[in-house]
């Protein structure tokens, strides 16, 4: 985890104050950046300091965390041995033309 | 294999590859095949089409491999030849379906949240195959201008810069798809595992 997320350790009550310079719109815009970690510190504390106030975007926030985890974890999709064989066929092929 | 070794013995094979030895380009056709087949199969949604798309990618991968330069890893070069070709069977299919391949009216970016709420852990409401079955209905009901984004950044890790590529949009527009496919998928998810009993937000922001 990037140290942008470990900003909500440290939130004092001051930066807790700026929440009032962000609202939830800015949020969503924002989300992706927060999520891959490459909010910039500023933004990324205020972004906190808005979260400890707003239940509604934790729970987007969170909610949107977790469905890109269920599709990550998800068993991913075997390749079928004959599928395997008939592209390894089908090079061999092309390399017999050469 | 640590990724620094795994990087190097990939930079090491196609070297040998690129000086023409085939084993080795076919050692880099066994580690990718199956990410390959996936990503393919995600976007076309059968299983002769991703085939198609499978051999069409590593037989142009070959092809070309001496334009391949090295600056990114051989993967993000093959996946993108690899969706192209998939979207390009997915426009033909559509064309001969006489659907409209304009999916750019559907491009609106100012998807608000709707169904805010928490969530239950799913293994407590299904079982793994209705979780998976909830997943792939979710994903596929996507479209699919946002459903490759999703799964070529959330999925298969791809940098956005190339994925920007390879479909040829501007990287903030490939940024604001994400945002869109992700938030997209959320909604439908929270249909199946909100938390009962637990309240409800509007979806009306209240700042």
């Amino acid at each position: 985890m990037r140290p942008c997320f470990q900003a909500n350790l440290i939130i004092s009550e001051d930066r807790a104050s700026l929440d009032a310079t962000m609202d939830c719109k800015k949020i969503l815009e924002e989300l992706n950046l927060y999520i891959d970690g490459d909010l910039d510190r500023d933004l990324c504390e205020r972004l906190e300091a808005h979260l400890k106030d707003c239940e509604r975007c934790q729970i987007v926030l969170d909610t949107t965390k977790k469905t890109i985890q269920f599709y990550r974890d998800q068993a991913p999709l075997e390749l079928p041995a004959d599928v395997s064989e008939r592209l390894h066929s089908v090079l061999r092929a092309r390399w017999k033309r050469q | 294999m640590d990724p620094s070794n795994r990087s190097q013995r990939e930079h090491q094979l196609v070297r040998l590859a690129q000086a023409g030895d085939v084993e080795s380009f076919e050692t880099l056709v066994k580690l990718h095949a199956r990410r390959i087949y996936r990503v393919a199969y995600r976007i076309v949604e059968n299983s002769e089409d991703a085939e198609d798309v499978l051999q069409e990618t590593f037989l142009k991968a070959f092809e070309s491999l001496q334009r391949f330069r090295r600056e990114s890893s051989f993967y993000t070069w093959i996946v993108q030849i690899a969706v192209n070709a998939a979207l390009q069977r997915v426009n033909q299919r559509r064309k001969r379906a006489a659907i409209s391949l304009d999916e750019r009216r559907e491009e609106d970016n100012s998807f608000r949240p709707q169904e805010i709420v928490v969530w239950e852990d799913p293994e407590t409401l299904y079982s793994q195959k209705e979780t998976r079955v909830i997943l792939e209905k979710a994903i596929s009901s996507l479209p699919l201008i946002y459903r490759s984004v999703f799964l070529l950044k959330d999925v298969e890790h791809l940098p956005v810069e190339a994925i920007a590529d390879s479909l040829g949009i501007s990287v903030p527009a490939a940024k604001s798809r994400l945002i869109r496919a992700r938030l997209e998928l959320r909604e439908s998810l929270s249909r199946h595992f909100r938390k009962k009993g637990a309240p409800v937000f509007s979806g009306e922001p209240h700042h």
